[in-house]
């Protein structure tokens, strides 16, 4: 009896068998998973993933904080809208969700760039060892780009950091966040890491066109006086053009129209962008939901869309300045037609930025648009300015800042209009904002200018909505250009400094 | 002592007795169940008697009218009665839940109650049958010290909140750990049919969970179903029906009377009436307001139930089985439960030494719960109808359900009087809202869940020697539980496309318990030993798919959709639905007991288990978990077995170690997921990438959560066990507390577990009964629990605050030496009066008369975020319930009294506009102008400062509760004229009274609604517009046959 029952015991346990390590396994392990260079090429896709996250933030801190953009209402109380009207006014404190997920998801990408470049042993072929890193540390140092131009310090994580190590870290210099940019994008560039050109298959992926327009941008907003950064820039910037076939007239561009139409994605014009796709494959652009008009009924956009980044009367009247330029109706539109009550609407429910617009999205947030990060005419535009700072209105700069107005459909400028290397600066300048409206660069182009804080303070001044608050918008200091860090931050260090003014 | 003089006193009677004429008695012996079979009947003083037959009947000759009987059986209270000249004796013997020798069920065995040195309370399963509810949880409310039920909402189908002392961790799960049978069932509560239950002990100290170690630290609910007897099969049938109605609803105005406020506030100084509320007015002049909380309501709302059992055996075996049916419904529209339960037990003892036996049960549900919170209710201006009439069309153009928006910009002749005294024609958009209205909502969207479980459990007992007991059990526990949503287009609001999801989860749960007893009584020393091997592997794995554009809304379900998801959220991470998780989870464990006494006096146990877990990674898996308790029984002691008036007394401590691992399968160890991106020409395909999407950085190095509690019991009855009472104190805390703590994102992260931290309860509950009056025709006997618990925060990851953001914009801290969480802001001092008061003291840019003043706590002259402070916590002070039951003859009545005294509740009413606006309890003495102002503390609107900062939404959530009453007639089997083995008819209300503070203005102070996304351990206490207090009035019949 006695052995029967032992026998029963062992069978029992042996059904019930006991091995601890196989537990969980619908995921795979991050340290058992990377062993060859297709599974590396999955994290640098997990990268660039990454950025659908940082883009879909991104508007709010840079073009809401413009006087290209507002909000609709004044007075809402609803709590969302709050949050936003803070950024709008440049009065956002440190525990606005917005910032706090802009910082994070920008360090996400980093994150994500740092696995790839701790795990390019596994790659055997050098091609693709070399191109890997090269997309990772294009990524890093544009995340490090945007953190330093928001935040001026902050902190440099170069490799996987754990909790306990990151909790003492601190802030580094602007000058060393700068230099860490400019030592990954140097080292791609000068190495050649990058392809020039991507493989069809792979159009989208960053190649080494973009990492030469990155580095001449950092260069051109990097410019202190005295430093040669900006004849730097001017070189990468005719490598890039060269690589573009040299435009010179509105004839070499892409219609203006046709750079955000959705049936001709990566077109000559793009350089760089991050690219979506609609299908609900988790992956379509949620900017058609973010800035379509509220109760459109489906006219505009199917679902129920926020209105944000709404245009402001300022920017409208910008372009009106140039009747028939044919970049306002693409970027903006004032009004639309009610298929089902027959009437236009127009008035503040009217206005909406159209940029973005996917009419023929299916499902709310799963839009198709891609979101152009660098394009050609934002590198002629970089080009003609840095020639003007480096010598003066000379005739290439004229020439590729008139190209960019033809293809506008507006009148050039003659040389005596734009002579002066004032007059030159002011027409330049005039014609980024209009060409790269709602595109996430006006912020940094009047921070890099230093006119930031007149723009915005002429802008809060004039433009009637801000008067019609129940309480002062007041005007803004140049403090109030840095973003404050994250309140999560200081409250796990709090020997981390803030920005001034926070 | 008293034996002998009983004894002496019986034969100094003897002979009187053997004087008298013989006669005879005869009568049934019965219990609540029914006839009891081999009862004895004895002539007190003699050895002469009988026992009860298969019908509980005996006949007996007694010498004279002078006689007492004698009944007893085991297991029951023994009754006395003197025969006088009756003939006919019927006795209904109560079991003895008093009786010291009782059967407490512990782990992995029982024990008597008076050798019993941890703190286990048990509930008697005949309690808990009357109360009409479809989850035993519910209906334990109130009835046990330390133990917190919550009805964190008023919808049936969902679980409530339960709590054993307390809250113990603040990031892994407070649960307790709950066994059937034996049997580990996370949801066992509301599986198991409450008639079903013989009885449930919930294991409070330590020393007592310790034996069920990794999972204990909660505390351990044991619940032990019916088993047959050897007996003529028993039947029973049971029915009940009862309704249910909201115990109370906000009260609001209406749009006409709030324009009529609005234009009398406008007269003594305040802000005009605005276009938006004059237009509303005339709209509901025009078509009738409409109550949009009734619209909410179901008219009427029914709770049903049917059993039957049936029980019995033979010599060598015994059966038990049962089917039940519930239907329960909410108070609100679309809120449902329907469960349909089975069990059947069986044992049998195939030899002497060979026992085996299995326990099967199955059970289904299906609940039904609406879309919208019931805030969607009281938030809709009654101006708005819910679907269109002909005025309204014509008014608007629109036809069908009404919709805020539908109403923009409409005209109407509310403006300013023109030149001969008539309202001019003005535009107004009196509610822009772009959401459909609740109504509408709820009629076009649905929302259910499925579960069908099955349990088998089968185990074998072997006598291996005397006293040596080998038993193995053996088991499996599935659970499939599906879960649907489906919106039609248009149904949330206009164009919204028409989508569903489906969501599954399947539970498998294997377990082997295989434990050797060793039972030794040698003189005055008695030994227990129990040593056993356990093991357990749980696996649960998820699917979940979403779709989207269904051709026609005739078709629910997710084949018709067109377009099926990978991700529904809306930046690109593909979390949430299209997933497949597919986790194992596996525990291994050692456990050991040894339990001695002497003399039934001194009583020592000692426990040990080891448990080996999957979660953690291999050098943190392992851990012991060791208890000691004693005890000491001094009305055993000769010295004072001459007080009388103490029947027992006992003293206990002990103290045991107890583990949580509720954590997640992703704290330890980095997993990659699928992130995607699109390249390529046009308009490009998706690529598959892979990265951590978790917003969790892994730390290899967290392991088991750790309890060490202290716990101090008395136990003590006086005047012949007419009042005992059981005290007991403790004294725990958790180290190597689980917790989630925030990490600096730029890691990649925001969080990440860790054993940091540690936090202490301690508390006190009292356990009180008494038979306050006791005579044949009448008792009346009082149960009264009290409990307090008290937390702090002792350590926290070497930080001495960490401030967590709730659902909404308001803050919760913890802070190093106060309380685990605190509600944290502004302290505010009434609302200012005039912008010259505002400018005169430290005030906010935005402030303005009629919003809430803050205080300046640091005075330093400026408000800023350094006058925040800890706002109060959102635990009791203390937690009570008091039972009375009256019998008088056949007649039984008892409520249950119980109330959480000293609770705060954060009303998150105040984020939302509309729930506010035409609420009385917000518009009451509020500031109107510098020359009204009210009572000076309630602010007007929402003007000022974000109230969610401040403590202003901070009410006391204390309320006491007639939680329930029950009203029975029982007739025997005599006054059915034994056509029937009983009957009993009875009435039950529940929440029949419901009191709260003044200070709380919502309708359900137990409410602890959140959109769930965004509850963290570390938000508590906050309510979002919970479903108001459900009352109910039942009426059942037992039949026993």
């Amino acid at each position: 009896m006695k052995k029967n029952i032992i026998a029963i015991f062992i069978v029992l346990a042996s059904v019930v068998s006991c091995n601890l390590d196989k537990y969980p396994y619908s995921e795979v392990a991050a340290d058992e998973y990377v062993k060859d260079a297709k599974t590396v090429n999955n994290l640098v896709i997990g990268a660039y993933n990454g950025l659908y996250d940082v883009l879909y933030n991104e508007w709010a801190m840079t073009e809401l904080r413009t006087d290209n953009v507002r909000m609709r209402v004044n007075n809402s109380t609803a709590q969302d809208t709050k949050l936003i009207e803070e950024l709008d006014q440049l009065v956002a404190g440190d525990a606005n969700a917005w910032i706090q997920n802009y910082w994070d998801k920008c360090y996400m990408v980093v994150n994500r760039a740092n696995s790839v470049l701790a795990s390019l042993n596994v790659v055997d072929d050098p091609t693709l060892k070399a191109q890997y890193e090269g997309e990772a540390r294009v990524l890093r140092a544009w995340m490090y780009f945007n953190l330093v131009r928001l935040w001026g310090p902050v902190f440099i994580v170069k490799t996987k950091t754990g909790a306990e190590e990151a909790r003492h870290m601190q802030r580094a210099p602007s000058e060393d966040v700068w230099a860490f940019i400019e030592e990954d994008l140097t080292a791609v560039t000068d190495g050649k890491l990058l392809p020039v050109k991507m493989a069809d298959e792979d159009l989208g992926r960053i190649d080494l066109i973009a990492a030469k327009a990155m580095l001449a941008k950092v260069y051109m907003t990097a410019y202190k006086p005295g430093d040669t950064k900006y004849s730097a820039a001017s070189d990468l910037l005719s490598e890039v053009l060269a690589a573009c076939g040299n435009p010179a007239t509105g004839a070499d561009l892409v219609p203006y129209a046709d750079i955000f139409d959705t049936s001709k994605e990566m077109n000559a014009e793009i350089i760089l962008a991050v690219r979506y796709r609609s299908g609900k494959l988790g992956i379509g652009s949620p900017f058609t939901t973010l800035y379509a008009p509220i109760n459109n009924a489906g006219n505009v956009a199917v679902g129920a869309p926020k209105h944000y980044n709404y245009p402001s009367d300022n920017i409208i009247s910008a372009f009106n300045a140039n009747p028939g330029d044919k970049r306002k109706d693409v970027c903006l539109k004032e009004s639309y037609y009610n298929k089902t009550t027959g009437a236009t609407v127009d008035g503040s429910g009217g206005r909406y930025c159209n940029k973005f617009i996917d009419p023929a999205m299916v499902s709310e947030w799963d839009a198709e648009n891609d979101f152009p990060i660098i394009r050609l005419a934002d590198v002629m535009l970089l080009k003609a300015e840095a020639l003007n700072e480096l010598g003066g209105p000379t005739a290439e700069a004229l020439t590729l800042l008139n190209a960019v107005r033809q293809r506008a459909g507006i009148p050039d400028y003659t040389a005596e209009e734009v002579g002066s290397i004032y007059a030159f600066r002011q027409a330049v300048r005039e014609e980024r904002r209009l060409e790269l409206a709602f595109e996430n660069q006006h912020f940094f182009d009047l921070l890099r200018w230093g006119t930031l804080v007149s723009t915005i303070n002429d802008y809060l001044a004039s433009e009637p909505f801000y008067g019609n608050y129940n309480y002062t918008v007041n005007p803004i200091e140049q403090w109030q250009t840095m973003l404050p860090i994250p309140v999560s931050v200081l409250n796990i260090n709090k020997t981390v400094a803030q920005n001034p003014g926070y | 002592m008293y034996k002998f003089r009983l004894l002496a006193l019986s034969l100094a009677l003897l002979p009187l007795a053997l004087a008298a004429q013989n006669r005879t008695v005869r009568g049934v012996v019965t219990d609540d169940e029914g006839p009891l079979i081999g009862a004895s009947v004895m002539i007190k003083g003699t050895n002469s008697g009988t026992a009860t037959d298969l019908d509980g009947r005996y006949s007996l000759q007694v010498p004279s009218s002078s006689t007492v009987l004698i009944f007893s059986c085991i297991g029951y209270v023994t009754e006395e009665r003197s025969v006088g000249k009756s003939t006919d004796i019927d006795v209904r013997l109560k079991i003895d839940d008093n009786l010291l020798d009782d059967a407490v069920v512990v782990g992995y065995g029982t024990q008597s109650k008076s050798h019993l040195t941890g703190s286990i309370s048990k509930v008697e399963g005949g309690g808990l049958i009357d109360i009409p509810v479809s989850d035993v949880a519910v209906a334990l409310q109130g009835q046990v010290a330390g133990l917190t039920i919550t009805n964190t909402t008023s919808e049936v189908g969902v679980l409530p909140s339960i709590r054993v002392r307390g809250t113990g961790s603040i990031s892994a799960d407070s649960s307790p750990l709950i066994i059937v049978d034996g049997y580990p069932v996370p949801d066992g509560l509301s599986t198991v049919n409450a008639s079903d239950i013989r009885s449930i002990e919930i294991l409070k100290d330590a020393a007592s969970a310790a034996i069920y170690g990794s999972r204990a630290a909660n505390g351990v609910i044991m619940i032990s179903t019916k088993s047959g007897k050897a007996d003529e099969p028993h039947y029973s049938v049971k029915v009940y029906q009862g309704m249910k109605y909201a115990y109370q609803l906000h009260d609001l105005l209406t749009a006409t009377e709030y324009l009529k406020l609005q234009e009398y506030e406008e007269s003594v100084g305040g802000p005009a009436a605005k276009a938006q509320d004059r237009a509303a007015a005339w709209v509901e002049q025009n078509i009738g307001a409409t109550d949009w909380q009734r619209e909410g309501l179901r008219d009427f709302a029914g709770i049903t139930n049917a059993q039957f059992s049936v029980s019995g055996g033979r010599k060598t075996m015994r059966y038990y089985t049962s089917v039940s049916y519930t239907q329960d419904q909410g108070i609100m529209l679309q809120n449902q439960v329907n469960k349909l339960s089975m069990r059947t037990r069986f044992d049998v003892d195939l030899s002497p030494r060979v026992k085996f036996g299995y326990n099967i049960s199955a059970n289904y549900s299906r609940t039904e719960r609406p879309r919208n919170n019931f805030i969607d209710f009281y938030r809709t201006p009654s101006f708005l109808p819910v679907e269109h009439n002909e005025w309204t069309t014509a008014l608007t153009g629109y036809s069908g359900f009404a919709r805020g928006s539908h109403f923009n910009n409409i005209t109407t002749p509310t403006g300013p009087a023109d030149e001969y005294g008539n309202p001019t024609w003005d535009k107004g958009s009196p509610f822009s809202s772009a959401n459909n209205n609740p109504k509408s909502v709820m009629e076009n969207t649905e929302r259910w869940s499925e579960s069908f479980g099955g349990l088998a459990n089968a185990y074998l007992e072997v006598t291996l020697a005397k006293g040596l007991v080998f038993k193995s059990s053996n088991g499996f526990n599935l659970r499939y539980s599906p879960s649907y949503t489906y919106e039609k287009l248009n149904a949330l609001k206009d164009d919204t496309p028409s989508s569903a999801t489906f969501y599954s989860t399947l539970y498998s749960d294997l377990l082997s318990e295989n434990t050797l007893n060793y039972n030794l009584t040698r003189a005055r020393h008695k030994l227990d030993l129990l040593a056993g091997y356990t093991i357990e592997k749980t696996r649960v794995q998820r699917v979940a798919l979403s779709g989207t554009g269904f051709p026609t809304d005739d078709i629910h379900t997710l084949n018709a959709a067109t377009v099926f998801s990978l991700a529904a959220s809306n930046n690109g991470n593909n979390a949430g639905t299209g997933t497949f998780r597919y986790p194992d989870k596996m525990l291994e464990s050692v456990l050991s007991r040894a339990t001695y006494s002497y003399a039934d006096k001194y009583l020592l146990s000692a426990s040990l288990r080891l448990d080996r877990s999957s979660l953690f990674t291999k050098g943190n898996r392992n851990a012991w978990f060791p208890s000691v308790s004693a005890g000491w029984r001094l009305s055993q002691e000769p010295w004072m077995q001459h007080i009388d008036w103490i029947n027992t007394l006992k003293l206990r401590a002990s103290y045991g170690v107890t583990g949580n691992n509720n954590v997640n399968y992703y704290s330890a160890l980095e997993v990659l997921n699928g992130a995607n991106y699109a390249t390529g020409k046009g308009n490009g395909s998706l690529v598959s990438g892979t990265a951590n999407t978790s917003t969790t950085l892994a730390n290899s190095d967290i392991t088991w959560e750790q309890t060490d509690e202290f716990n101090a019991g008395l136990d003590l009855s006086v005047l012949r066990s007419r009042i005992t009472l059981g005290v007991d104190v403790y004294y725990s805390i958790t180290r190597a507390l689980l917790f989630e703590q925030p990490t600096q994102s730029f890691t990649g992260f925001t969080k990440y577990w860790n054993n940091i931290g540690r936090v202490r309860n301690s508390g006190v509950e009292i356990q009180l009964n008494t038979v306050n009056y006791n005579t044949k025709r009448f008792t009346w006997t009082t149960d009264l629990n009290f409990s307090l618990s008290r937390n702090m925060l002792l350590e926290i990851g070497g930080e001495r605050e960490v401030i967590t953001q709730g659902e909404r914009n308001e803050n919760y801290i913890a802070r190093v030496g106060e309380p685990l969480i605190q509600y944290y802001g502004y302290k505010t001092e009434g609302v200012w009066n005039s912008t010259a008061e505002i400018s005169a003291n430290p005030h906010f840019a935005t402030d303005q008369p009629g919003g809430l003043r803050i205080v300046d706590t640091n005075k330093d002259g400026l408000l800023t975020s350094e006058d925040r402070v800890a706002l109060g916590n959102p635990y009791p002070d203390f937690t009570y319930g008091i039972t009375n039951t009256f019998k008088m003859g056949k007649f039984d009545l008892s409520f249950l009294i119980q109330g959480v005294q000293g609770i705060t509740v954060f009303n998150g009413d105040v984020y939302y506009n509309e729930s506010h606006k035409y609420n009385t309890a917000y518009l009451k003495d509020r500031w109107v102008s510098e020359t009204h102002p009210g009572n000076g503390k309630v602010p007007y609107g929402k003007t000022g400062t974000d109230m969610l900062l401040t403590d202003y939404p901070l009410q006391d959530g204390s309320y006491v509760c007639l939680r329930n009453v029950v009203m029975g007639y029982t007739f025997n089997a005599k006054d059915l004229h034994n056509k029937l083995g009983g009957l009993r008819v009875y009435l039950t209300g529940s929440n029949l009274a419901y009191l709260w503070s003044g200070d709380y203005k919502g309708v359900n102070p137990e409410s602890r609604m959140t959109s769930g996304v965004y509850s963290s351990p570390m938000i508590s206490g906050y309510q979002r517009g919970g479903f108001p207090v459900t009352s109910t009035l039942t009426l059942g019949v037992d039949v026993k046959f």
